[in-house]
């Protein structure tokens, strides 16, 4: 076995999928920032490492109807400074801000981060509540789908993420706490009104999985939403503490929506 | 495959990069990481690699004008992208205005983090090119510095973007007194990118060495199988503990002998430089990898196999007297049970007495993470004085004396020990560790050099911990509120093996701490030293200190609680007043001078406590819980008389020595025994000479850390160097100036006792005649005129042992803010008043103070390496998992100091390194009690105090 990767530079994702299919040890690699400690500690020893700076088609932020597609190589950067994203998914653009820093920013991509570690991803929290499809190689997943938390849809290894589509809604609230070292949400919640009444919650955090909580939406009322509501009474008993930083959060998040 | 291969082409010799403005050719592979290919390839090792996981921000460079982490990029990624390093920064030797601003900021120390942060200020202020305090800490966050506490890099960032930097005596090198704030000499090599540390050097047929260590906490070793990883590409050999033992090389052992209460010496302890037959946790050593390449040897790491038996762990001091024995002598793991004071009659006054507090504490466990990994690269060479050990080291002498003696096979005098530029230690980098004995070892095995460079994990798994602790402590008042005396039992966690200090730090370093600032009758205290299945734990800066003001102030203010009186108060009552000095402690040490009250005041009126009340309403109106917390300390440095320190068990004295030559030239040069690692020796030995000589600063050299240049020295720690280091550079200078005389009198034709230095001349005052320094240093040099009876040459060396320790003390002073509902804990305010005696650098000590108070405050505030009880694994063994201060983390710390002169040495100086992490912490969990009303355990998580508020809110 070689000691050295190769380090492989397409241009197209079909080229990139061809690149993964003919190797099983190959990895990608976007913005680097999960894959290269892994390389270095040697817990990765891939043959083949496709790099997908050169395929533009993993670029992009673009409107498509009541939708935002962006392309899963979009730095942290890009998505928190892009107008588009700013005034039809603001909530995106506070989650995008407030990840890692500023080197992280500018280098780690979405789609990095939700391949890596959707469970400690703060993206998580919108592609929940921002009913978000996630588009692959290989199929295209419901946000519910991607992070079903008895079963997780991790992107496999011949598989890579093109796009995640989100629906537009100025009407969003994101807030989080973050883990003093990693920086991910130890306490995150983001809420948005979408069209047609349709409210969204979803929450994550340390011990957590991101998920929706659908029971409170039909009652969170619309934007800028209600000030209280019952949190799930399984999650008060076993994680009381990640509740009352959620409630917190909320009520705070909440009170800056509401002009007084 | 190559039907999609696109350029550039992965083999090595074909990338193409733009560095600093010059396209260079490299021979690399795509998938080389940037910073290997940066620093291997293109020789910039001012990207420095302080965690290779995109968390520390050391390698930060810029692409394209953005910040990147180097660690996190391939070098095929950035093919025709402008990569800039620090090493573009400065033209020629002329540092730029942002390095000249850090620089005169004193915004850096050890200089490892400085390339790094330069960056990322630069690039932070293309986006922002004013930005605030807040946005200057929050474009900081991604870089770790461990030395400053970050507040004079957002002061020089701030200073920088107004042009107002402080440039007093940068423009005049000559400055140099005694109490002034010459910039920094060493400052302009790290600034730079030219600082050389060790695992920047490499010697010609070097061999990379990567050590396999175990994953398991205790276990018998059946079998370690190498053949694998022997087979694996440019793999050159598999070295075992088995070969350690068949070549009989010794095991280290710890420095200090301690006898258990029943006369018994300490037990156990003793480390293998590669396990043999048992590990003993995780993260130790068994095997070596020997490969051409650090990658090759990395590899190859991971297949080596290791068969073992597994044994029952235990991490938890509090359980490791039931525990499976870790070493066949420690009966219990028991390494000491150890008693200091007058138990009985303690006993007899708490029984009696007005009031008893008692509290239970731990103190929490702690990683140092100095931001350089350590390293050695060892070269062999059979033949008297040729062999040479490169290696992180606080004392490269006293590494030299153990190495030697534990390997065997070479003698002290044939060894070179050099230990260069040093990113921080703080404690870590004192001991020797197995990993330099190795690589000495397996050069002689090789017949070549042999290279090894921690990595940031190996670091949080191997790197000597601090603290541990458990204690419980009862304090006995009269009705007056006098303490009478005080009881201390303590568990300390020694780890699995005894590491070099390991006995003495949580006996004499501590017990003799307890009295404080106060005068408590009598007081006894028990250790038991236990061993358990973790990383080993020795000194961390402060060292036994910082654990007994945190045990002693915390019960204090929990005796003000529970009498209803006023912390400050209480303390005051109890100071040593400054005439009782000498004062004679319960705990053995004699305190020559000091002034508690000055300090204490100065400090309650920096930090308004006068109208704390006032803050703490305007946060209880917003919700939030307001606190104040003070603490006052004393701490023994200047470490130590060598009488003093052998009747408590020491194997060595603790002098240091300096020798003094004056160049035919007349310029000087000062050797040192102390080593410098960020805390400006080269500067402030500098000044104490200059003041003397009257001789401009950059006409003197202080070199350090070389063996076969300095005099034998006893290192840097202990908050000694200045003290003793600089005492002896003062006795060389009397003996300097002695010669001086003499030759002076011989060329003004008068007697020596007529013969007077000042100002850098000779003077013979009664004929109003003087002869200036350089023509005398001229004579000694080329005496062709000269007395017959006295030796040519103008160098003196002097070893000085100190008459006692030196006291400093302080009060430090913190507000804190709480959230109730979500724990969120602010650092609000914190300020620092210190006595340190005589004052070399105002500068640079203030730089001491603020980044030993940052350290402290991590303690408080976040930091606690953790082990999983069950599987005994580290649960903190990166930066994504221990939580370190950062810039966003601290705020502006006011600092001050008050005088008192210190007898005990001729500088006066009584030592301030270690000061901010021994006050810190108890004024900083003060203050979180005083928000809360109960007292909680360090760290002061989130989650710890959202629980206490819970319970204050039902009990309400």
């Amino acid at each position: 076995m070689p000691i050295k990767p190769q380090l492989l530079t397409p241009d197209t994702i079909a080229a990139a999928r061809d690149l993964l299919a003919q190797d099983g040890t190959a990895v990608l690699i976007a913005g680097g920032q999960w894959l290269t400690p892994q390389l270095r500690s040697g817990t990765q020893t891939p043959e083949h490492i496709i790099s997908l700076h050169r395929v533009n088609e993993l670029r992009g932020i673009r409107q498509k109807d009541d939708r935002v597609e962006i392309g899963a190589a979009e730095t942290h950067h890009a998505i928190s400074q892009s107008q588009l994203v700013q005034s039809a998914l603001p909530g995106l653009a506070q989650i995008a801000a407030q990840i890692g820093d500023p080197a992280t920013h500018q280098r780690g991509t979405i789609g990095g981060g939700l391949c890596a570690a959707p469970g400690q991803c703060d993206y998580s929290l919108a592609l929940l509540g921002l009913d978000a499809q996630i588009t692959t190689t290989h199929r295209s997943l419901t946000a519910v789908e991607f992070l079903d938390a008895s079963n997780p849809k991790t992107i496999d290894q011949d598989e890579i993420l093109i796009s995640i589509s989100l629906f537009t809604s100025p009407r969003t609230l994101f807030a989080k706490i973050p883990h003093p070292a990693a920086n991910s949400a130890a306490v995150g919640v983001f809420a948005a009104e979408l069209s047609g009444d349709r409210c969204r919650l979803a929450i994550m955090g340390d011990g957590v999985w991101p998920q929706r909580l659908t029971d409170i939406e039909s009652r969170m009322g619309a934007w800028p939403f209600s000030t209280v509501f019952d949190w799930p009474a399984a999650l008060e008993r076993e994680n009381p503490f990640f509740i009352s930083r959620l409630n917190a959060l909320w009520r705070r998040g909440q009170k800056d929506l509401t002009p007084d | 495959m190559d039907a999609y291969l696109s350029s550039p082409d992965p083999s090595p010799g074909k990338i193409t990069l733009i560095v600093n403005g010059e396209t260079r050719r490299v021979a690399a592979a795509g998938s080389d990481l940037l910073v290997d290919t940066l620093r291997d390839k293109l020789n910039l090792t001012g990207v420095h690699v302080g965690c290779n996981s995109a968390r520390c921000g050391a390698c930060l460079i810029e692409i394209d004008g953005a910040p990147a982490k180097a660690c996190t990029v391939l070098t095929g990624q950035v093919e025709g992208a402008e990569i800039r390093t620090v090493e573009a920064l400065a033209q020629q030797d002329q540092l730029d205005p942002l390095q000249t601003a850090f620089r005169d900021a004193h915004a850096l120390q050890c200089g490892f983090c400085t390339p790094g942060m330069l960056m990322a200020v630069r690039t932070l202020l293309q986006d922002n090119p004013n930005p605030s305090e807040a946005e200057i800490r929050q474009g900081l966050k991604g870089n770790l510095c461990r030395c400053t506490g970050y507040q004079t890099i957002v002061k020089a960032v701030q200073a920088y973007v107004s042009d107002t930097s402080d440039a007093t005596n940068a423009a005049n090198p000559d400055a140099g007194a005694v109490g002034t704030s010459p910039k920094r000499v060493e400052d302009a090599r790290f600034l730079t990118g030219r600082g050389q540390y060790c695992a920047d050097l490499n010697l010609a047929s070097q061999l990379h060495a990567v050590f396999v260590r175990s994953e398991v906490p205790h276990a018998r070793i059946v079998k370690v199988e190498t053949r694998e990883a022997e087979n694996m590409p440019d793999v050159v050999a598999v070295l075992t503990g088995k070969d350690v033992a068949a070549d009989q090389i010794g095991e280290l052992r710890c420095g200090w002998t301690v006898h258990s209460r029943d006369g018994t010496p300490m037990q156990g302890g003793a480390r293998p430089l590669l396990a043999h037959q048992t590990v003993r946790f995780v993260g130790d050593a068994f095997a070596v990898v020997l490969a051409e390449s650090a990658e090759a040897a990395r590899h190859a790491a991971r297949r080596v196999r290791l068969k073992h038996e597994p044994l029952p762990h235990n991490i938890s001091p509090t359980d490791a007297s039931t525990s499976e024995r870790l070493h066949g002598e420690a009966e219990n793991n028991i390494c000491f049970d150890w008693q200091f004071g007058d138990e009985t009659g303690v006993e007899q006054i708490l029984a009696n007495a007005a009031h008893v507090t008692e509290i239970d504490l731990t103190n929490n466990r702690l990683i140092p993470n100095a931001l350089e990994p350590r390293a050695a690269l060892a070269d062999y060479q059979p033949g008297r004085g040729s062999s040479v050990l490169y290696t992180t080291s606080q004392n490269p002498h006293m590494a030299r004396k153990v190495i030697t003696e534990t390997l065997g096979f070479i003698d002290e005098h044939e060894l070179r020990v050099i230990s260069p530029d040093l990113g921080g230690g703080f404690g870590s980098k004192i001991f020797i560790y197995p990993e330099e004995c190795v690589c000495l070892w397996a050069s002689r095995h090789m017949g070549r050099p042999v290279k090894w460079v921690s990595s940031r994990e190996e670091a949080f798994l191997t790197d000597a911990h601090g603290r541990d602790h458990v204690s419980t402590a009862r304090l006995a008042l009269d009705a007056d509120h006098n303490f009478l005396a005080m009881n201390v039992e303590t568990t300390a966690n020694l780890g699995a093996y005894l590491s070099s200090f390991a006995a003495f730090v949580p006996t004499f370093l501590y017990a003799t701490m307890l009295a404080g600032p106060y005068k408590t009758g009598t007081i006894s205290c028990r250790v038991q030293g236990v061993f358990t299945n973790t990383a080993p734990v020795d000194a961390y800066r402060g060292a036994g200190r910082p654990e007994a003001t945190y045990l002693l102030e915390t019960l204090i203010d929990q005796a003000a609680r529970e009498i209803g009186v006023d912390p400050v108060a209480l303390r005051r009552k109890n100071f040593i007043r400054p005439h009782e000095f000498p004062y004679q402690t319960p705990v053995a040490l004699e305190y020559d001078v000091g002034d508690y009250e000055a300090h204490l005041d100065r400090a309650m009126d920096l930090a308004r406590v006068d109208t704390f009340q006032s803050r703490q309403n305007e946060a209880a109106a917003q919700g939030r819980l307001r606190g104040i917390g003070v603490s006052c300390y004393v701490e023994a440095c200047g470490i130590a008389p060598s009488a003093v320190a052998g009747a408590l068990g020491a194997d060595v004295g603790l002098w240091e020595s300096a020798l003094l030559r004056f160049t035919p030239s007349g310029k000087l040069q000062v050797f040192t025994g102390s080593h410098s690692h960020g805390q400006g020796h080269e500067t402030t030995f500098a000044q104490l000479v200059s003041d003397r000589f009257c001789l401009p600063l950059n006409e003197i050299a202080v070199i350090h850390g070389d063996t076969d240049k300095t005099p034998m020295g006893m290192g840097t720690y202990g908050s000694r160097s200045l003290a003793v280091g600089g005492s002896a550079i003062l006795e060389a200078t009397d003996k300097i100036i002695e010669k001086g005389k003499r030759i002076a009198a011989h060329l003004l034709n008068k007697s020596v006792d007529n013969i007077e230095f000042r100002d850098g001349h000779f003077h013979d005052d009664a004929r109003n005649a003087h002869v200036p320094l350089q023509d005398v240093v001229h004579a000694a040099y080329v005496p062709h005129d000269y007395p017959l009876d006295l030796e040519p040459g103008l160098e003196a060396s002097a070893f000085y042992d100190p008459i006692n320790f030196t006291y400093p003390s302080g009060t430090h002073v913190c507000e804190v803010e709480i959230d109730p509902e979500t724990g969120q804990i602010d650092l609000v305010a914190f300020t620092a008043v210190d006595d340190f005696g005589q004052i070399i650098n105002p500068m640079i000590v203030d730089g001491q103070v603020q980044g030993g108070i940052a350290q402290g405050i991590g303690q408080a505030l976040m930091e606690e390496a953790l082990y999983n009880p069950q599987t005994g694994q580290p649960i903190t063994r990166s930066y994504a998992t221990y939580a370190l201060p950062r810039a966003t983390d601290l705020v502006a710390i006011e600092t001050d100091t008050t005088f008192t002169a210190c007898p005990s040495n001729p500088v006066g100086a009584k030592g301030c390194g270690e000061a901010g992490a021994i006050g810190a912490p108890p004024a900083f969990m003060n203050a979180v009690a005083s928000a809360l009303g109960v007292r909680i355990d360090m760290p002061a998580t989130p989650e710890k105090i959202w629980r206490a508020c819970l319970k204050r809110n039902h009990a309400d």
